[in-house]
């Protein structure tokens, strides 16, 4: 039997964040440069790294699609 | 001691693709601990660990205002999915003779819960020692308690165990990595908030959305 899939979805943004925990949006934006700021001094192996798998869906999102134009 | 878990592991629930680009928001984790200076690296190590499994932190330090604090609380633990409860600090303070039981009390309202809502809630306890559950409360006899010796190695060992099926499941040096970070920013975490604790709102507020994005962006 076929395993279904888990589909990944983007974690919350500092909007929704700001929204659910009742938050102003400059404090979550705050909080996230912070972070942002301790992880630019992390060595590039603490790092989260895009799978082989994620990385492949991102490009097939990033695909464009549609009518070809004509010459 | 065999282990036992309280209800049937569960697998993890598949995520709906939303609409757009929202995100979704994480399962969330009660967390029952004491609030007192001794306990504030623990407090630490359990944000950093819950936010790695890409769970979110909640507690009661999060109730503001002038409801009942009763309800607010029962009402945090029936909106999160996990509830951890550490009676670690069972011992009764020289200083403060009174026996503080919210904990217990609190442990007793997510067991309630979950008894009626089986599929929705899931609760583990802590300990710092062996067995020591099984005279304070007995009650929990064949209760799988996870044991993580008062250290945050050895929490993060626990949590690996007590969140095993959840779909994020970071090792211990990654778990390591955030209460790292965590800790070198309490003390200006603290002073931007005017406060010597980190057992308050704001302080914990930011601890655990800091967590959250550092989680993000070092468990794959």
């Amino acid at each position: 039997m076929r395993t279904p899939a888990i589909i990944r979805t983007p974690p919350l943004t500092a909007e929704e964040l700001a929204r659910r925990m009742g938050m102003p949006r400059s404090r979550v934006k705050e909080i996230f440069d912070l972070a942002d700021s301790i992880v630019a001094k992390w060595p590039p192996e603490w790092k989260r790294k895009d799978t082989k798998r994620s990385a492949s869906n991102k490009k097939r999102a990033t695909k464009t699609t549609g009518v070809k134009k004509k010459k | 001691m065999p282990r036992t878990r309280n209800v049937p592991p569960r697998r993890p629930a598949l995520r709906r693709k939303s609409k757009g680009r929202r995100g979704t928001a994480r399962d969330g984790v009660f967390l029952n601990v004491p609030y007192d200076s001794a306990f504030a690296d623990l407090f630490l190590a359990y944000i950093a660990g819950v936010a790695a499994f890409d769970l979110e932190p909640r507690a009661t330090l999060e109730i503001v205002g002038g409801e009942r604090r009763l309800d607010r609380t029962f009402e945090l633990i029936e909106r999160c999915r996990y509830s951890v409860h550490d009676l670690s600090r069972v011992e009764v303070d020289p200083k403060r003779p009174t026996p503080r039981f919210n904990m217990p009390f609190e442990l007793g309202l997510a067991v309630a819960w979950q008894r009626a809502h089986t599929r929705e809630h899931t609760w583990f306890v802590f300990e710092a020692k062996a067995h020591r559950i099984e005279k304070s409360l007995s009650d929990l006899g064949g209760t799988d308690v996870y044991i993580h010796r008062g250290s945050a190695n050895g929490l993060f060992a626990e949590l690996t165990n007590a969140f095993a099926r959840t779909r994020r499941q970071p090792s211990v040096r990654q778990m390591k990595i955030i209460f790292g970070a965590l800790r070198a920013e309490l003390p200006k975490l603290m002073r931007d908030a005017g406060t010597k604790s980190p057992f308050k709102a704001r302080v914990f507020d930011t601890l655990r959305l800091l967590a959250q994005r550092l989680s993000d962006r070092s468990v794959p």
